[in-house]
């Protein structure tokens, strides 16, 4: 299926927004959504919502003859996958342009910026060694996906953890994870990319972009940082831009205090992790279903709900102050008749109408309010006995 | 214990919880997260297309690795079920797109994607027959009946596993996959079980929906 073309009024709307410093969701134009990470139960899993785009991340491992090449180092592969899922343009099996470009830049900034050391996944030099492979399953398209897959596989390659390995002369001794814990990956650093979208032929940048405002650029700057303000990637991209390099130092320097911001949380993140696990009870995603009541709030599409109204009927056969109901509903030893009022007078007068045929009385019926709590376990799990029959 | 054998373990779910499907959720059970999405109706490739009916396609993506042929059996599955339940035959010349992601693996992931399918499909709004609830049960080495397994009992080994999905007006069966080998009765006894298990699904489906449309606006 084809995306849905971008309409005109649409693209003038935002580009004339950016010029004057304002973005559709209301942020400014060098703020980031707010990412929000969670991990799941099996090491390497790790899923981030950068405002409503989402992507997961799952690390795995095994263990493959090293290239000839680098004999004595283990291997990293990275593979995005992109479904119908995020979006309907998008072929489930198959990576459109998109898709690589994404795919290529995140390579770019996690392996060839050589973050994960590779030395420590040798086992045996020239016969074996580990192969790292993450998988990076893009789950919803707003805007932004290089950002997000790569915070998605740094949090999962710094989540991860590999079996355990003893060397008794040659031969190799793999440890199951109940005899051994299992051992943390070696990162050097953590290296980020964030993206900045150029508008005006370059001239005015919006770090972040939404994928309105992605698909209404002029081009794309994306910049690879990591905690310590090291340029590990560059990237600009599009027809008709022309950046002159003090808005790309400019855009560096924003890009680098939000790096560093973004890998305190990152750390935040996973210890909060570790010290949940410890606790015992873990779940991992589950926690992250229903996350709802936060992200209402956030300045992302609100959606819309709403609240039917308590159905009372006391409440109703008393209000005698409305001017244009002339039917009120009469609750009467329990059955409830619509009655028509010809006059002003009371309800005694009903006996001159005909009642309308008794309707069965509507329960009460009071929508609960949504409560957070975690006691959704209990109210779930039913026991089937025998008696339920 | 008689009593954790024969319980369902606890859901939990998440509507509307991709901005860009027409419909999705994201469901739980026990410690097995599955994410569904509905699109449609879409338009259909021209070899794909129907004359009198809508295609269902169905797209099951593994976390780890490319999809192989364990993945395309489970699409065929649910392809299977959904062609029962949804109402093809008002959208012809359409398709509809289902893809399910496994999120997080705690056994039985088939019968939670058949579940959270029905959901996506609820929340998406295509004009469905009836609604399907799916449950497995394993026949341990003991010949134990033990209904919704964890991972860690499935892990165990097994005499059998069966899933089984009900319609929600009768309670009929839509769906049975079997592997391994029992004597009959076992069969039986484990799809009347299942059987009465599907009603507390379908429990849910109810709370979900009540809960979805009774938010208020913050």
């Amino acid at each position: 299926m084809k995306e849905t073309p971008l309409s005109i009024c649409e693209k003038q709307c935002v580009v004339q927004a950016v010029k004057e410093g304002q973005r559709i969701d209301g942020r400014s134009l060098s703020e980031q959504r707010k990412p929000c990470i969670t991990f799941g139960t099996e090491w390497g899993c790790c899923q981030v919502l950068l405002g409503n785009t989402r992507v997961m991340a799952q690390v795995s491992c095994s263990i493959q003859v090293p290239k000839s090449s680098r004999a004595n180092e283990g291997m990293l592969f990275i593979n995005v996958e992109m479904s119908t899922m995020a979006a309907e343009h998008f072929e489930a099996g198959r990576l459109g342009q998109q898709g690589i470009e994404v795919n290529r830049l995140v390579e770019r900034c996690i392996k060839d910026s050589r973050c994960v050391d590779l030395e420590s996944l040798c086992i045996l030099v020239e016969e074996q060694a580990w192969e790292v492979r993450v998988d990076i399953h893009v789950l919803n398209h707003e805007g932004n996906l290089i950002d997000a897959a790569t915070l998605a596989a740094l949090g999962a390659l710094c989540h991860f953890k590999r079996p355990d390995v003893t060397l008794d002369g040659r031969e190799v001794i793999v440890h199951q994870l109940d005899e051994r814990d299992p051992v943390p990956l070696t990162i050097l650093h953590y290296p980020l990319t964030l993206s900045f979208a150029l508008f005006d032929q370059g001239k005015i940048y919006a770090l972040d972009p939404t994928n309105l405002e992605e698909r209404s650029a002029d081009g794309k700057l994306v910049l690879g940082l990591n905690a310590y303000r090291e340029l590990c990637t560059l990237q600009i991209s599009g027809d008709g831009v022309f950046i002159r390099k003090e808005a790309v130092l400019s855009c560096a320097n924003v890009a680098a205090s939000r790096a560093v911001e973004m890998v305190e949380m990152l750390k935040k993140c996973l210890a909060a992790d570790a010290a949940e696990r410890i606790k015992g009870k873990y779940d991992g995603l589950v926690s992250s279903v229903a996350l709802e009541a936060e992200r209402v709030t956030t300045q992302s599409q609100a959606r819309t709900y709403f609240k039917a109204p308590a159905h009372n009927l006391e409440e109703n056969a008393d209000e005698e102050s409305l001017p244009v109901p002339k039917i009120k509903l009469v609750k009467d030893q329990g059955i409830v008749t619509l009655q028509t009022r010809s006059d002003a007078s009371s309800s005694e007068s009903d006996t001159e109408m005909d009642p309308l045929p008794p309707v069965p009385v509507v329960k009460k019926r009071v929508y609960e309010e949504i409560d957070i709590g975690n006691d959704s376990e209990e109210e779930s799990v039913m026991l089937i006995t025998n008696e339920l029959t | 214990m008689e009593t954790e054998q024969k319980s369902i373990r606890a859901l939990k779910c998440e509507q509307s919880v991709l901005s860009r499907a027409d419909g999705s959720v994201m469901f739980s059970q026990g410690n097995t997260v599955v994410m569904a999405s509905v699109y449609g109706p879409l338009e259909a490739k021209i070899q794909k297309e129907l004359s009198d009916r809508m295609y269902v396609e169905v797209n099951y993506k593994p976390k780890i690795g490319m999809p192989g042929v364990a993945e395309r059996g489970k699409e065929k599955l649910v392809k299977t079920t959904c062609n029962h339940i949804i109402l093809t035959n008002l959208h012809p010349r359409t398709a509809v797109c289902i893809t399910i992601q496994e999120m997080q693996d705690g056994g039985t992931l088939l019968s939670a994607s058949i579940n959270a399918v029905c959901l996506a499909l609820l929340d998406s709004g295509l004009p469905l027959q009836c609604l399907v609830a799916a449950v497995t049960c394993l026949v341990d080495k003991k010949d134990k009946i033990v209904l919704d397994p964890c991972i860690r009992t499935v892990k165990e080994g097994y005499k059998a596993m069966f899933t089984f999905a009900f319609d929600s007006q009768k309670y009929n069966l839509i769906l049975s996959h079997c592997e391994g080998q029992v004597p009959y009765t076992l069969f039986q006894e484990a799809m009347e079980l299942c059987q009465k298990a599907s009603h507390i699904i379908f429990d849910f489906y109810r709370q979900a929906v009540i809960r979805k449309f009774s938010k208020e606006l913050l």
